[in-house]
């Protein structure tokens, strides 16, 4: 069977590429991932296919070919692989105004790591080859369910043609049977079957019932909007925030934790880094210019403006300010063409003295009463739970449906954090139940959570 | 005919009206909605036909697949730029604060989301009111958002180009049209707040010429002369009824509009309320009155004296008391009867009872005065030393102004004489020919509309601000918001135009800096235990109360007149129908007559609505029919009459009140506003009718009827509507029988159709013996009320389902909600009616549509009537949601929109509702309301919105200003669903997850829902019925309690304590 096969496929595979590793200590590709992830994803794509900050790494490989040790170097630090005199080394210095950060921190098999998962993600799209989603098992296991699928398919079409042989055997002797004793009668042909009355019917009923089915199905989604995605006002990046800087969602996201609003940040919240970080990783100046045209903050200074400043020096000072040199992070100084300058002060402009208008997402059903703070501190829900691996998101979208049907299906399931909370005591027979073994958890479910008045009041 | 045992609503119910029955049998009284719109004026012209209907539909239909195919509209989500520390979107935060209007003082907190007010609660740090409010202070927020409010400044003569400073303009206009030797008038109401009176003193330095004259719509004026005579102190003491054994008031309504009705119905409450029935005590009041007004229908006793004869009574009981007056020479021998037998109660009670009297005649008040002196009152319920400030107008000095003063300038100061005056005209003609008037008020009212400078004042909730309702009891307003128009404060223009140098002009809140300065000159000094003046002020702005230390003493020595003052009593006037004007509990004096919520606020009494009424007497004819109206002149409710008062004539409908004596009559005063936004043009105004004795204005007259001249049209009011268990007589037998009976055609009927449990009453001399022997503790030799409550048990036993076994498994842990309500502590004032619409969105519906029943209150608080129908007793009862635990409502709903939550809430999901009304059908309470138009304008069709106004023409919560005033938390209902009284749900689950938060239980007492944090009683209590020790458990303990209708197997989760009257069974 085709589903054995596979599974003995992945298996071999697998304990080859573990064999393979505990062999020769071999390049390891999810240990390159972690690194790339940490160090490199800022400025290189994952897709190392096209240029970001840094240029497109795929085959990085084979144009350092014979330069392994330089390619090392200039991993760790460009300047000095440049210092070199090496002809690519100087070409790719000027590739671009950035520098490339130095990483002294990292060793060559670190960096073979890297550069194994580069080349993986290049040629296969995944860290390690073959590309599959999610873990080896769970794959088999969906494969053996399409398997099954295709082998009911398969029964059933055997099946429906036996079926049909068989009517028309019985058909064909009963009107045999029929000529036999003497009644002439007209046979009708497949085409007249097809077409008789019962039949049309019968597709006419099927057309409306699985019309009707498909509509209604289609109309509860009217309104839901999984996978949104817009475009904000601000290329605002939650993989670099939450995931490369690993900043806590509820530093910006205070309300989750004392109101039922987890709050789009004050434009404030944002300035306590910014105040500092004057240039991203990816945009450099472009996109965090709009946090200082929206809060009246001149970073050329380093301090607010004074309240009635008039609009003609704001947008001055940030037309000077997106064009003038920065430095990086590491100190090393950065030229803004010109044309940038000009794009980018063309698209922050509209934002001074402005408020910041953000796209909302997250739209709940109308009449619906949802509480943050219930869910994130009372239930100790995880915010990824509903949204999703935000730190991994460039773009922000909408993970869950927000449907009432996935609100339930979660209560349903969710157990309460019972044993921990004295505000449960007041359901002593729970607790005794739980004490005794007659239930092993208590839902939310249980203690009332799928009553109307919990969401709709 | 004494009617002891029976309890009545209307005098047609008592009649057993045939006609009434026929509608009280229908289940939508009134009109059928289809007859009514059929009729409608406004939807004759319309010429809709079958195939315009089915246009509409299809495109309609059309319309919708269109709109909602299309793309989801992108909603934009702003935050802070700076977020203020204190704010955290979707909580709520309280800050302390003062409502002050005129002489209505409340301190309060106000609960602001997102910056804006939209709940008042009561400040329970205040000793004088305890945390209770009236109904005027919770529809404050409500006029915040008023759109009738002034949005700049404006000059006669000045225009202003964009950019302009309105205000700097104005300023210098007004500068330049006085001089330092220019008379200038300050007129206002009542004035407590000392930091405005210093800022007016400011004034008065470069304008010395500068007279400030405080007058009361409804004046207290002669009262305060009267102390004034009898203890050289020109001010209202304070008055302990907490302490009063016997009280007995002279026409004073003080549970409903006299001084300080929170401060006096707490402490009245106090001697109400009965704990045990062992041992129990009350107070015993009697009232002086001819009409029923709130005070009086809690009263004991009410004796029915002609408002002429008031002063007689009064002398007739100084009298009685050895203090001089006669023995009330041409009264009724019954009243003399009865004043002697007070006179004898009040004398066993010397220095625990209390007399007081809302007249405004001095020599009264000054008997008044004697009377208590005699009892030896001050000292013990009577406190002159730390005196009250909330009535400080003086009718001379406006009178004199009005009439022969002379005055370059008029400055109106919160107050609205070209309306509340009895002589309005007069002030009208002189605002005219002054050069200069000047209007702080915030609506273009009467008297603004007149002058030629409006220099509108914050509102209080955007005010910075003070105010002393009481010696040394000082409270503090603070701003909760920022002003939502281009206003600036009263004071503040006082002292721009004084140039005061006290005025930081250039502080980003000059007042505000002006009021520190002034608390930390005069108080800080005499505060003790802070050690820096910021100490002091923030702990004041936090708690918004402060009380300095109280005068001791408190008694003095009468030092009046008596004999002159009776002397000087005017004698009863004889024959013809007297009239007495009052002031109404919702609206005031006129001042809160722009506030749509106080307009749909029933009245306690007549259950009136939108407008005023002459009450008139109901007399029994000595067989078995109760006839209104007056000799020779028969008149029905809702009959319109014209009265001529004063010489001035004024149509209104009639209302026939049980209580009213007979040729007699009451009306409100402060009705028939011109120029008062949505409460333009509703009811009559009595201001004309007021006379002028000397110079105090007298609220009362003779009255010239015109008799009966056709109906209202749009008659409005709710005592019928939504009623329950209507019993009547029978035709045939002249028995007396259920309506249910009759409808369901058994007789007899075992159980829950005979006997309904409406209401229990009872004396409390009888007490005992109507609560009778517990069957639970053995042999029952009385039969009372626990007899009875222990037959419904057996009765609602008696089922085919196993409810007791699923009572167990759905309730036994976690929460279940209950009430108690205390029928002896509620007042009636109507407080929590305009709490609850504050609190839970509930729309105004206008007159029109409350003539159709279709008024939308989740409480309402039902008017009863029992005893002798000519002078009755009163019990009032606030009935909302029961949220039963068999609720017939919930089996009935094809769709399950109303089911019971694990913790004992009838639920009630908006969204599932598709309006068959079913479960009003079946509701034996009558407490759920279908939004038979889109009266919050929540919807998108434009048909369906529902319009307020006299002309129909004002669409309520159209404009996002109005809007501001909704809770966030509660849904804003649209056409086409049932809604009802939520037990405040969203309070219940604020206050759980608040437990879940701080991982601990949940209190008894955290929460708090709407109706009972606004009673000045504490007459309504919340809490866990399965948390044993909770309060709402002890109340249901109480032997008094019982539950609505508990024979017909509701399990409601409301309990009533039954009402207990005072009588002396020996008074006539």
């Amino acid at each position: 069977m085709t589903y054995e096969r596979f599974n003995i496929k992945y298996t071999l595979t697998f304990v080859l590429l573990f064999c393979s590793m505990l062999a020769f200590a071999a390049p390891n590709p999810n240990n390159g991932q972690t690194l790339f992830k940490a160090n490199c994803q800022s400025c290189h794509m994952k897709n190392m296919k096209a240029d970001m900050t840094g240029p497109a790494l795929g085959g990085v490989q084979e144009r350092w070919e014979g330069k392994e040790e330089l390619l090392y170097t200039w991993v760790r630090n460009t300047q000095a692989a440049a210092a070199t005199g090496d002809a690519y080394a100087v070409k790719m210095i000027d590739w671009d105004p950035s520098v490339m950060q130095a990483f002294p921190e990292l060793t060559n098999e670190n960096i073979d790591d890297i550069l194994l998962y580069i080349n993986n993600m290049y040629t296969d799209g995944c860290a390690e080859p073959p590309c599959v989603t999610g873990d080896i098992a769970t794959t088999s296991a969906t494969k053996e369910e399409k398997g099954f699928n295709w082998l009911y398919a398969l029964l059933f079409g055997i099946l429906a043609l036996l079926a049909l042989v068989l009517v028309r055997i019985t058909s064909n002797l009963n009107h045999m049977a029929e000529v036999k004793a003497g009644r002439a009668t007209q046979r009708q042909t497949l085409l007249e079957t097809l077409t008789s009355r019962n039949i049309v019917s019968l597709a006419i009923f099927a057309a409306v019932v699985l019309g009707g089915f498909t509509t209604v199905n289609n109309a509860i989604n009217l309104g839901r909007q999984q996978e949104y995605a817009p475009t904000q006002p601000i290329k605002f990046s939650h993989a670099t925030h939450a995931g490369i800087n690993k900043i806590d969602c509820q530093y910006c996201h205070d309300g989750a934790r004392r109101s039922k609003h987890a709050v789009i940040p004050a434009v404030n919240t944002c300035m306590n880094c910014h105040k500092a970080i004057l240039n991203g990783p990816t945009y450099g100046k472009a996109e965090i210019a709009k946090i200082y045209a929206a809060s009246g903050f001149n970073p050329a200074t380093g301090a607010y403006y004074e309240e009635n400043t008039p609009q003609d020096t704001l947008m001055k000072h940030m037309e000077a300010w997106l064009a003038a040199e920065y430095l990086d992070k590491d100190g090393n100084k950065v030229e803004v063409r010109e044309d940038i300058a000009a794009e980018q002060f063309d698209e922050v402009k509209e934002y001074v003295g402005k408020d910041m208008e953000w796209v909302r997402i997250h739209n709940l059903p109308d009449h619906a009463y949802f509480n943050h703070q219930q869910h994130v501190v009372a239930g100790g829900v995880e915010c990824q739970t509903c949204h999703g691996a935000v730190e991994e998101m460039e773009v922000m979208k909408q993970y869950a449906p927000l449907s009432m049907g996935w609100c339930v299906n979660c209560h349903r399931q969710t157990e309460v954090q019972f044993a921990d909370n004295p505000y449960y005591d007041s359901f002593e027979k729970y607790h005794e139940d739980l004490k005794s073994g007659k239930m092993d958890k208590v839902t939310v479910e249980d203690i009332g959570g799928l009553e109307c008045q919990k969401c709709h009041y | 005919m004494n009617n002891a045992n029976k309890v009545w609503a209307s005098v047609n119910e008592i009649n057993n009206d045939a006609e009434f029955k026929k509608t009280q049998q229908q289940e939508f009284v009134d009109q059928k909605p289809v007859d009514a719109l059929a009729n409608e004026e406004s939807l004759k012209s319309t010429s809709a036909n079958r195939r315009d209907f089915l246009k509409y539909l299809g495109f309609s239909l059309g319309a919708a697949t269109v709109a909602s195919s299309c793309e989801i509209p992108v909603k934009k989500a702003i935050p802070y730029v700076v977020k203020p520390d204190a704010i955290v979107p979707g909580v709520a935060n309280y800050y302390a604060s003062t409502l002050l209007n005129g002489g209505d003082c409340t301190p309060v907190l106000v609960k602001t989301r997102e910056g804006r007010p939209i709940k008042i609660e009561g400040n329970a740090l205040s000793s004088m009111t305890g945390g209770g409010t009236t109904a005027r202070d919770q529809a404050a927020v409500l006029s915040l958002y008023d759109t009738n409010r002034i949005k700049a400044p404006r000059g006669a003569g000045l225009t202003f180009e964009e950019g302009d400073d309105k205000w700097a303009k104005i300023d210098a206009a007004i500068a330049s049209k006085l001089s330092p030797s220019s008379n200038i008038a300050i007129i206002s109401n009542t004035l407590m707040s000392p930091t405005l009176k210093a800022s007016i003193d400011q004034f008065k330095v470069k304008y010395p010429n500068t007279q400030l004259i405080q007058y009361d719509p409804v004046s207290a004026s002669a009262m305060l002369d009267a102390n004034e005579a009898s203890f050289g102190k020109r001010a209202i003491p304070s008055y302990d009824f907490s302490k009063a054994k016997v009280i007995v008031s002279f026409d004073a309504d003080f549970l409903g509009t006299w001084i300080s009705p929170i401060e006096y119905t707490k402490d009245y409450a106090k001697n109400r309320t009965i704990k045990d029935i062992d041992g129990a005590k009350m107070s015993r009041h009697y009232q002086f009155e001819c009409g029923m007004s709130l005070t009086g229908s809690n009263a004991d006793h009410r004796v029915l004296i002609r408002p002429s004869e008031r002063s007689t009574a009064i002398a007739a009981l100084a009298g009685a008391l050895d203090i001089g007056g006669g023995s009330g020479r041409g009264l009724d021998d019954k009243i003399k009867t009865a004043i002697t037998k007070i006179a004898r109660e009040l004398t066993n009670n010397e220095g625990s009872s209390l007399v007081v009297c809302g007249s405004n005649d001095k020599n009264e008040q000054l008997l008044v005065n004697a009377i208590n002196a005699r009892l030896k009152n001050y000292g013990a319920t009577i406190d002159i030393a730390n005196h009250s400030n909330q009535r400080q107008g003086d009718d001379k000095a406006i009178y004199n102004f009005v009439n022969s003063g002379r005055a370059d300038a008029i400055f109106i100061l919160n107050a609205n004489p070209a309306f509340d005056l009895p002589y309005a005209d007069k002030f009208a003609k002189k605002l005219e020919s002054t050069p200069l008037t000047v209007s702080f008020n915030q609506t273009e009212d009467e008297t603004t509309s007149l002058c030629k400078f409006a220099c509108p004042d914050h509102h209080n909730l955007e005010s910075w601000g003070d105010a002393e309702p009481k010696a040394g009891q000082y409270s503090l307003i603070q701003p909760t918001i920022s002003p939502l128009f281009n206003t600036r404060p009263a004071g503040q223009s006082f002292l721009t135009w004084a140039e005061s140098a006290e005025l930081d002009a250039d502080a980003e809140q000059p007042y505000y800096e002006f009021l520190k300065k002034q608390w930390e000159s005069n108080l800080f000094g005499k505060t003790s235990g802070f050690a820096r003046f910021q100490n002091f002020w923030d702990s004041a702005v936090h708690d918004g109360v402060v009380s300095m230390p109280s005068e001791g003493g408190g008694s003095a020595s009468f030092g009046g007149d008596a004999g002159a003052a009776i002397s000087n009593l005017t004698k009863p006037r004889s024959g013809g129908i007297e009239i007495s004007i009052q002031e109404s509990i919702a609206i005031g004096a006129g001042q809160y007559a722009g506030n749509p919520w106080l307009l749909e606020m029933a009245d306690p009494v007549t259950r009136m609505v939108w407008e005023n009424v002459l009450c008139v007497p109901v007399k029994f004819d000595g067989i078995n029919k109760y006839i209104g109206g007056y000799e020779g002149m028969p008149l029905d409710t809702g009959d319109l009459v014209t009265v001529k008062v004063n010489g001035k004539e004024m149509t209104l409908p009639v209302v026939l009140q049980f209580g009213q004596m007979q040729n007699t009559a009451t009306v409100q005063l402060g009705w028939g506003r011109t120029k008062a936004g949505a409460g333009s043009d509703y009811g009559a105004d009595f201001y004309p009718a007021l006379t002028v004795k000397g110079t105090d204005t007298q609220y009362d007259g003779v009255a010239e009827l015109s008799g009966a001249k056709g109906r209202e049209k749009d008659f409005a009011c709710v005592q019928l509507h939504h009623t329950m268990g209507i019993k009547g007589m029978g035709t045939e037998e002249g028995e007396e029988i259920n309506v249910d009976e009759k409808v369901l055609g058994y007789k007899g009927f075992q159980g829950s159709l005979t006997e309904r449990s409406v209401i229990n009453q009872t004396n409390l001399s009888t007490l005992k013996e109507f609560i009778g022997d517990d069957p639970h503790d053995g042999d029952v030799k009385v039969k009372g009320l626990l007899y009875k409550r222990h037959h419904f048990e057996h009765l609602n036993e008696q089922t085919l389902y196993p409810y007791d076994e699923y009572k167990d498994v759905a309730y036994e842990q976690g929460h279940h909600w209950g009430m108690a309500i205390d029928l002896n502590a509620c007042t009636g004032c109507g407080a929590c009616t305009v709490a609850c619409m504050a609190e839970n969105n509930i729309p105004v519906v206008g007159r029109r549509e409350v003539r159709r029943v279709h008024e939308m209150a989740w409480l309402r608080i039902d008017r009863y009537y029992f005893g002798d129908a000519e002078n009755p007793n009163t019990v009032y009862q606030p009935m909302m949601c029961q949220h039963c635990d068999n609720a017939p409502c919930e089996n009935v709903c094809p769709v399950a929109a109303t089911n019971h939550s694990s913790e004992g809430l009838n639920q009630m999901t908006y969204n599932r509702c598709i309006g068959t009304r079913y479960c009003a059908n079946n509701c034996p309470y009558k407490v759920r309301r279908f939004n038979w138009l889109d009266y919050n304008q929540a919807d998108l069709f434009g048909y369906n919105e529902n319009k307020i106004g006299k002309d129909n023409d004002i669409m309520y919560m159209a404009d996002d200003l109005t809007r501001m005033v909704l809770n966030p938390d509660v849904t804003v209902r649209s056409r086409g669903v049932i809604e009802k009284c939520s037990f405040c749900v969203q309070r219940i689950q604020e206050a759980k997850l608040t437990a879940k938060t701080e991982l601990r239980q949940l209190k008894d007492g955290d929460i708090k829902v709407a109706c009972q944090s606004a009673c000045p009683t504490g007459a309504i209590v919340f809490g866990d019925t399965n948390d044993k020790k909770s309060e709402v458990n002890e109340q249901w303990k109480n032997k008094r309690n019982y539950f609505v209708l508990e024979e017909v197997n509701t399990r409601a989760s409301v309990g009533y304590l039954t009402k207990v009257t005072n009588r002396d069974e020996d008074f006539s």
